[in-house]
């Protein structure tokens, strides 16, 4: 075993060496960074040699069992004979060797590489991308950010004069703009009286005092004004917050009309604070966003902020910001997915999406879908209504927050624990009126104002798996396959397509084995003579072999799809696997006992 | 003198064996084949087909007799010996093959004329199936020419990428060629065009050959005569494993030059061919005078080799016994 392990691996190493000069040497590349060029070439040099693995591998055992065979025969006068059992016992451990390495190379290595080759094609355009969003920004003003994209370009891209000219310039502006905010900023800073000149023991005073009298505007004011000013450690503060808490209720209490500037921010605050209690939130999001952009003392206005964030914590149950998905296309996990949900009425939505981008949020995953359409059909398969929105947000909600009627009104099996749910409507975080609101259509165009959410009655889970599924039955991790192959159907996916793959896939190791003993079996009735000279010139005709068994091999892979529809077709999606296993160990016993079989009859 | 008469006498059960064998495999794989590009996703997979058994069996025996040669020499290098009888015998089951089995099996399928009785079976409804560049869905099963389906665009970027829409239902049955469902299409590699179109073009060309007269059969043969003749190689090593791949790298080089000359790769060879034919009168009279020689020209290198190779042999072998 060792010198055909030996013969083995020798030519793999010398398969490998001419595949990686073949792919550094040869061959175009696509539109690469300098610096990624070699790379690139190296990892095309090393799918071919994993396009070729399968057909070196049998090469090596065939050259390595003809040779150890051929000099080595002695104990095989008769057939099935001990020396024989010892042989395939080595034959048994070579092939599993080679089915490990096999499948891996199938299912890790190359799927890796072609990863690998589409993330240095896609470095470029990351590039561009990055110095056009951070000049954009720079225009804007937003140097920081652009400062930051920058570096990023500059990072994938050191030599790139586009990302080291924006980086020079949002540098620069980022140095002088730093400049400006200190010499401005200094001031403020110091401070720990308020404007007037009182400290904060002298504000809480004056709180009070204006509380008693009934001044509630003064006692809001001067309250606040001491909470602006004193530190977050202050003793003061609590007592601050109470006296402004109380005479902002009061205030609410009254319906006055606003003369002071005091009064119409009071009132505004007011307005903002009655919207959040009326649930609508969109527009209290506004009032105050408004309120705090006015100036930075409202921009700190304790009363401001807290109700800003409620009204921002509410929101993003409704809709989401514009600005979340800028420049999301170019960080796509997955493109054009597409499926089917049918309802127990009979009636079916097809969900389609262009693009998803997952982002790692707090806790979970959001999902950003791009060209999110439903296209809803009755149980005829005539149209009902259609959606489209340019852009939704999808995060996973827990069943158990639904009660149970809500849960069957919804279609909602009772076994599902998450559910994706999907934000429709997109507003834009400083300006009110700029919403992307998604497009109902119905029969007969009458159009009609639909939900700005929705919630779609499949698990999570299954969601992920369509996601995966849009890539092809190919690419989805086997864990995956095998999970989504008793669901295709209830997708609109084939369950034939993705049970073949899914056999093709699962059952490669055992056919690499076959292929093994076969090849083992080969090899003993063409070994080379025991008196014979190895020679030299004979080397040159084993990458022939190879490209023979190139061929051959494709060909029984050809055959061996050919042959997983067949288990579908007859023993069905429930035992299909079993039926698969059961007719390879059956090729492989018989091939099997073809090699126990051989002798020295068949000489060399 | 025995041995040898027995080896050459084993070859006739041999190739009749090989013959039987192949066409039986062939016949299968073929059915198998082709209920597999009559499958449609959520139906049965229908395995045995009368009809089509019979069809496999006009479309694998020209397949199985051009490639007879190959297989006999490969029998030949594993029971090998036997002096020069066994080589008699291979080169008359040659002659055998092309000029009397190959005649028979054309004017067999002249008389035999196979109807498929195979329906046309709508495609299913509730998948999403690729069709050009865009994905449709049929919500009902589609039966007539213009049916509705929801078609996916996915190269629109705004609104109206989800469309139901009536499409051109033959359009996508034949763009789904020659399997009945795209899906299915997609998983299973369809045989090169250069392979199916060159054995169609060769099974023609011996038809045309056959039906022309016996100059013409002549000619075409001699694409047989160079296919068995790259035994004579199977002498060049003492390892039979390196017999066996030069056997069948010539044998590849062989076939993909005849199944390749009709195609434009040989274009400027056809054009010389005819310029050498203006020149000669006499080739006038052959059916594709360049092929003919170029065959009969592979068949005298190969038989010197394999003369000169086994010469040397004997002679070597001569020596060291002396």
């Amino acid at each position: 075993m060792k010198r055909v392990l030996q013969i083995l691996f020798g030519y793999i190493v010398f398969c490998f060496c001419v595949c990686l000069a073949l792919g550094l040497f040869t061959g175009t590349s696509p539109e690469l960074l300098a610096k990624s060029v070699r790379t690139y070439r190296l990892y095309e040099g090393l799918r071919i040699f994993c396009r070729i693995l399968p057909a070196v591998t049998i090469t090596g055992v065939i050259i390595g069992c003809t040779v150890l065979y051929g000099r080595h025969p002695e104990g095989s006068i008769m057939r099935f004979s001990s020396a024989m059992f010892r042989r395939y016992r080595y034959v048994i451990v070579i092939g599993l060797i080679c089915s490990f390495i096999l499948t891996c190379t199938e299912e890790v290595v190359t799927p890796i590489l072609v990863l690998k080759q589409q993330q240095l094609v896609q470095l470029p355009k990351l590039v561009r991308e990055y110095v056009r969003i951070g000049t954009k920004e720079y225009i804007s003003g937003n140097s920081d950010l652009a400062f930051k994209y920058a570096q990023l370009a500059a990072k994938i891209d050191s030599k790139s004069d586009a990302a080291q000219q924006l980086l020079n310039r949002t540098e620069i502006a980022i140095k002088t703009s730093r400049q400006d905010t200190s010499d401005a900023v200094i001031p403020e800073v110091s401070q720990g009286v308020s404007e007037e000149g009182y400290t904060v023991s002298q504000l809480r005073k004056f709180a009070e005092k204006s509380y008693v009298d009934g001044n509630w505007f003064d006692a809001h004011y001067y309250a606040e004004t001491g909470i602006s000013v004193a530190s977050p450690k202050d003793t003061n503060i609590e007592l601050l917050k109470k006296i402004a808490a109380d005479a902002w209720n009061k205030l609410s209490q009254a319906e006055k009309i606003p003369e002071t500037e005091e009064e119409r921010i009071y009132k505004l605050k007011l307005e903002g604070y009655k919207l959040l209690m009326d649930g609508d939130n969109l527009k209290a999001y506004y009032v105050f966003k408004k309120l705090s952009m006015q100036s930075r003392a409202l921009s700190i206005d304790p009363d401001v902020v807290r109700y800003l964030k409620l009204a921002n914590v509410r929101l993003a149950t409704e809709s989401f910001f514009i600005d979340e998905t800028f420049n999301l296309q170019e960080f796509e996990t997955a493109g054009n997915v597409y499926f089917k949900i049918q309802h127990t009425d009979g009636s079916t939505d097809i969900i389609y999406i262009k693009g998803i981008t997952s982002i790692k949020g707090t806790g979970s995953m959001v999902q950003y879908l791009r060209g999110f359409s439903v296209y809803s059909l009755d149980k005829n398969g005539s149209y009902i209504r259609s959606m489209y929105v340019q852009y939704a947000k999808l995060f996973a909600v827990p069943v158990s927050d639904f009660d149970d009627d809500t849960r069957m009104s919804l279609g909602i099996d009772e076994k599902i624990e998450y559910v994706p749910y999907i934000l429709l409507r997109s507003i834009d975080r400083g300006t009110e009126g700029i919403v992307n609101e998604p497009l109902y259509r119905y029969e007969g165009d009458t159009p009609k104002d639909g939900k700005d959410q929705l919630i779609l009655p499949i698990s999570y889970t299954d969601f992920e798996l369509l996601v995966e599924a849009s890539k092809g039955a190919e690419f989805m991790s086997i864990p995956a396959l095998v999970q989504f192959f008793g669901k295709t159907v209830k997708y609109g996916y084939s369950e034939e397509v993705f049970g073949q793959v899914m056999l093709n896939r699962i059952l490669y190791p055992l056919f690499i084995l076959i292929i093994i003993v076969c090849s083992a079996s080969f090899a003993w009735n063409y070994r080379i003579s025991e008196k014979l000279m190895f020679k030299t010139v004979w080397t040159s005709a084993f990458p022939l072999l190879s490209v023979l068994l190139y061929i051959f091999f494709a060909g029984l892979l050809w055959l061996y799809k050919l042959f997983n529809y067949v288990f579908l077709g007859t023993a069905g999606r429930k035992y299909a696997l079993l039926a698969g296993c059961g007719v390879y160990i059956a090729i492989l016993i018989i091939s099997s006992i073809v090699f126990l079989s051989r002798n020295s009859a068949d000489a060399a | 003198m025995i041995k040898s008469l027995k080896k050459s006498l084993q070859l006739i059960p041999a190739y009749l064996g090989i013959l039987l064998f192949n066409c039986v495999i062939g016949m299968l794989i073929y059915m198998l084949y082709f209920n597999t590009t009559e499958l449609i996703a959520g139906k049965l997979l229908q395995l045995f087909d009368r009809h089509i058994l019979l069809e496999g069996f006009f479309v694998v025996i020209p397949v199985v007799l051009v490639l007879s040669g190959t297989l006999l020499s490969c029998y030949r290098i594993r029971h090998s010996g036997g002096g020069v009888l066994p080589v008699i015998m291979y080169s008359l089951l040659g002659a055998v093959t092309w000029c009397i089995l190959y005649p028979s099996f054309i004017e067999l399928k002249k008389n035999c004329q196979v109807i498929s009785d195979s329906e046309k079976t709508a495609l299913t409804a509730g998948y999403f199936r690729s069709a050009g560049n865009d994905i449709i869905y049929f919500p009902q099963i589609p039966v007539s020419a213009d049916v509705e389906a929801v078609v996916i665009n996915v190269n629109e970027v705004q609104n109206g990428a989800v469309s139901l829409q009536k499409i051109n239902y033959p359009q996508v049955v034949y763009e789904s060629a020659p399997f009945k469902d795209s899906l299915i299409r997609e998983t299973i590699p369809t045989m090169p065009g250069w392979i199916m179109e060159g054995f169609a073009a060769i099974e023609v060309r011996a038809e045309n050959a056959w039906h022309a007269g016996y100059i013409n059969w002549l000619c075409f043969i001699s694409f047989g005569l160079a296919l068995f003749s790259v035994y004579s190689l199977t002498f060049c090593s003492e390892w039979r494993l390196i017999n066996i791949i030069y056997l069948l790298l010539m044998e590849a080089g062989v076939l993909s030059f005849n199944l390749l000359y009709f195609s434009d790769y040989f274009l400027p060879l056809r054009k010389l061919s005819i310029r050498i034919v203006n020149n000669f009168n006499f080739l006038t009279h052959l059916d594709e005078p360049l092929l003919v020689c170029i065959n009969v020209f592979l068949t005298l290198v190969f038989i010197c080799i394999g003369v000169t190779t086994v010469l040397t042999k004997k002679q070597k072998n001569k020596r060291r016994s002396v």
